[in-house]
C-alpha cells in the first residue's frame, strides 16, 4: 500500500526530492525527482472527490492507476472502477520517443479505442493524465527560487520553464521537502503565468523504502474547483501483465 | 467521632470544591480507563484472530509495519516453507480494508485460502459456506453483517464487483466478526493482485516445541531475505496503528497522573490555607502533628478514591459507548481486567498522596500561636 504513495506522487505531483548534505542544484533536484518516479511497475487505488466551485460535491468514484516508468518506457493505464458511471472505462497514455504524450481512451461508454488529449480532464475531475508523468522534470530551464514553509514543513522551490510555443503548461514551480524527499505543492502556469491548477499534498505515508510518499492530494483548479485524492490501496511491485498496455500498442501500430 | 468521620466532615463542608475536585480526577482516570482498555482490546483482537485460526507463526515481508504490509508473490516462498520441519499447513492471506458501501465505513475484506484451515475456526450462523474457490460470493461477519445492512441473498459491491452474500459466521475475535471474507483467488483477482498474499499463515504440526519454532524463524531469516517469520503476538507488536494505540494510551496516563495530582494539590493546599486558624485549635487542643497528616492524607485519599471510582466507572460507560458508536464497530473490543481496573483504583490513591503530600506537611509544620492569630 505504502508503495502507491511513491507512484502516486510521481504520478500526480511528480514530487519527489534529492537533497543530502549539500544545497542540490535545481537540475541535480530535478534529476532526484525523475530517478524517484522510476518503477517497474506499481498501481494505486484511490478514491476520487470533486468539489465545484459552489461548493456541490460530484459522486466520488474509484479508480486504479497502474504505471510502469523507466528510462526507455513510460505508461500508465487508469481504471474506473466504480461506480457505475466509470467502471471499466480505461485511459492509457505513454510518453513517445519525441517527449510527447500521447493518450487514448477505450472501455464502457466509449465507442472502440479513441485518442484523447493528455490535458484532458479525467472523469470530470481535476485529475489530469499529463500531470501524472510530470514531464515538467524534463524541461531544460529549472531553477531554485528559495525557501518556503507549508504546514510547517520547509520545502525548497523549483521552477520549471518550457519554450515549447504550444505547451498549454509553460512554468512548473514545486515545493520540494528534501528529508520527505516530496514536492508539498506543485503549481501549473500557462504562457501568461495564469496559474492553472494546484497539486497539494495533504498527508503522507510511508514506502516500504523508508521514503515518505502522497497519501491524500487535492487539486485546486484556476476556478477554484478541487478534487481530493486518497489512496487506500496499492501495490509497489505490481507485475504488469502481457496484456495491460495491448490497446496502446494495437492503437500506435494503427490495428 | 474518628479521623475518617472527621475528613469526610470536612470535605461535605465544601460541597462544591469537592465535586469539582471529583470530577476532574474521574475525567482524568476516565480517559485512562478508555484508551488503556482499547489499546488493550485492539492488540487483543488481532492476536486473539490468529489464534484462534491455529496459526503458530507468520510468514511477512521485513519492512512491514503497518496494519497490512505491502502484498508479495506466495509462490516464490510458499514451497521452501512447506519443506520445513514440523510445519503441517502453508496459507496464504490477503486482507485489505475497503468501503464497500457508501452508508457504513470501510470495512477488514479478508481473502482466505479456500478450504484451509483458517476458515475451521468460524461458525456458520445462516446460509452456506462458499461452495468453491472461484465462486463470486462471500461470507459476512455477523458484526459487519449488522453494520452493512446485509443478509444471506442480497448482493454486495466491492471493488466495482457484485457478490452474493452467501453466509454469516460468528468469529471469536472481533476484527473477524466485523469483516467481509471471500476465497483468496476472489480476493486477489478483485485486487489486482494474482498470485500475491499479505501474510503466509504456518500451522506446525503438534510435536513442535518452542525450540523448533525458534529455529524456523532463524531458517526464514536466512534463507529468505527480505521476509520474517514471527508469531502473531510478534506481529501485533510491530504493527504501528497497536504502538501509536499505546504511547496514546502511556501518554493519558502521565497527563492524567500530572493533572489528578495537581488538582488534588490545588484542594488539599486551599483548603489548609482556609483552615489554618482551624488546625491551630486542634494543635492547641493537643492533637499531634502526625494526626493533622493523616488528616489531609485522609481527605486526599477520600477525594481520588470517590474520583477514581466514578473514573472506572464513566471510563466503562465511555468505551462501552464507543463500541456501539457506528463508525467504529467491529474496530474496537475493549479490554477490561480486574488487576487492570484495581490498578488505575491505585494510581487514583496514589494521586492523592502526591497531592496532599506539601498540604499535610505545611499543616502539620503550623505553630498554634500563628495559626491562631490568623483571621
Amino acid at each position: 500500500m505504502s508503495g502507491i504513495a511513491a507512484v502516486l506522487l510521481s504520478l500526480l505531483a511528480t514530487l519527489a526530492s534529492p537533497a543530502y548534505g549539500a544545497e542540490p542544484s535545481a537540475t541535480a533536484l530535478a534529476e532526484t525527482m525523475r530517478q524517484a518516479r522510476l518503477s517497474n511497475g506499481f498501481e494505486a487505488r484511490m478514491d476520487v472527490a470533486a468539489i465545484k466551485p459552489n461548493g456541490r460535491r460530484a459522486m466520488p468514484f474509484k479508480i486504479a492507476v497502474i504505471g510502469q516508468i523507466g528510462n526507455e518506457k513510460q505508461r500508465l493505464l487508469i481504471r474506473g472502477i466504480s461506480p457505475d458511471a466509470v467502471r471499466n472505462r480505461y485511459f492509457a497514455a505513454e510518453k513517445t520517443a519525441d517527449g510527447r504524450i500521447r493518450a487514448i481512451e477505450y472501455g464502457e461508454g466509449s465507442a472502440g479505442v479513441a485518442e484523447t488529449s493528455p490535458t484532458e480532464r479525467l472523469f470530470d475531475s481535476g485529475l489530469v493524465v499529463w500531470d501524472m508523468f510530470g514531464p515538467w522534470w524534463n524541461w531544460p530551464k529549472q531553477e531554485l527560487g528559495g525557501t518556503e514553509r507549508i504546514a510547517g514543513r520547509e520545502c525548497t522551490l523549483v521552477r520549471s520553464q518550457t519554450d515549447a510555443v504550444n505547451a498549454p503548461i509553460r512554468e512548473v514551480v514545486s515545493c520540494v521537502d528534501k528529508d520527505a524527499r516530496l514536492s508539498l505543492r506543485t503549481q501549473l502556469f500557462d504562457r501568461r503565468h495564469a496559474i492553472i491548477r494546484t497539486i497539494s499534498v495533504e498527508r503522507t505515508m510511508r514506502k516500504e523504502s523508508g521514503a515518505m510518499a502522497a497519501k491524500k492530494l487535492s487539486v485546486t483548479d484556476a476556478d477554484k474547483a478541487v478534487t481530493e485524492i486518497e489512496v487506500y490501496s496499492g501495490d509497489e511491485e505490481y507485475l504488469i501483465g502481457a496484456d495491460t498496455f495491448t490497446k496502446l500498442d494495437q492503437q500506435k501500430n494503427g490495428k | 467521632m474518628n479521623l475518617f468521620s472527621f475528613a469526610l466532615g470536612n470535605l461535605y463542608r465544601r460541597p462544591a470544591r469537592t465535586s469539582l475536585t471529583v470530577s476532574a480526577i474521574s475525567l482524568g482516570i476516565a480517559a485512562v480507563v478508555a484508551l488503556t482498555s482499547i489499546s488493550w482490546g485492539f492488540e487483543a483482537s488481532w492476536q486473539k484472530a490468529s489464534d484462534a485460526r491455529g496459526t503458530d507463526l507468520i510468514v511477512t515481508r521485513i519492512a512491514s509495519e503497518n496494519t497490512l504490509p505491502s502484498p508479495f508473490v506466495a509462490s516464490k516462498v510458499q514451497p521452501t516453507l512447506a519443506e520445513f520441519p514440523h510445519v503441517q499447513e502453508v496459507v496464504g492471506l490477503l486482507s485489505e480494508m475497503l468501503s464497500v458501501s457508501n452508508d457504513a465505513p470501510p470495512v477488514f475484506v479478508f481473502g482466505w485460502a479456500y478450504g484451509s484451515y483458517l476458515w475451521d475456526h468460524l461458525k456458520l450462523v445462516d446460509g452456506r459456506w462458499l461452495s468453491n474457490d472461484t465462486e463470486s460470493a462471500v461470507m459476512l461477519g455477523s458484526l459487519a453483517a449488522e453494520m452493512l445492512h446485509k443478509k444471506v441473498g442480497d448482493s454486495l459491491e466491492i471493488e466495482g464487483r457484485t457478490f452474493l452474500v452467501s453466509g454469516v459466521f460468528e468469529s471469536p475475535a472481533v476484527v473477524e466478526s466485523g469483516a467481509v471474507v471471500m476465497s483468496l483467488t476472489q480476493a486477489q483477482q478483485i485486487s489486482d493482485k494474482p498470485g500475491k498474499v499479505n501474510f503466509l499463515n504456518i500451522k506446525l504440526d503438534g510435536s513442535a516445541s518452542e525450540a523448533d519454532i525458534e529455529d524456523l524463524k532463524a531458517r526464514v531469516r536466512t534463507t529468505m531475505p527480505g521476509f520474517v517469520a514471527i508469531t502473531s503476538g510478534e506481529l501485533v507488536q510491530k504493527n504501528t496503528v497497536v504502538r501509536i494505540s499505546k504511547a496514546m494510551s502511556n501518554a493519558t496516563v502521565l497527563i492524567a497522573g500530572l493533572v489528578g495530582a495537581l488538582v488534588v494539590f490545588n484542594t488539599m493546599l486551599m483548603s489548609i490555607n482556609e483552615r489554618t486558624r482551624e488546625i491551630g485549635v486542634l494543635l492547641a487542643l493537643g492533637w499531634q502533628r502526625r494526626t493533622i497528616v493523616k488528616l489531609v492524607f485522609s481527605e486526599a485519599t477520600i477525594l481520588t478514591l470517590a474520583g477514581g471510582l466514578a473514573g472506572i466507572l464513566l471510563g466503562v460507560v465511555l468505551t462501552w459507548g464507543l463500541e456501539h458508536v457506528e463508525l467504529m464497530r467491529g474496530k474496537i473490543d475493549a479490554v477490561f481486567s480486574v488487576p487492570f481496573l484495581f490498578g488505575v483504583l491505585g494510581l487514583s490513591v496514589f494521586l492523592g498522596i502526591c497531592g496532599g503530600l506539601y498540604p499535610a506537611l505545611k499543616a502539620s509544620r503550623l505553630l498554634p500561636s500563628n495559626a491562631l492569630r490568623q483571621e
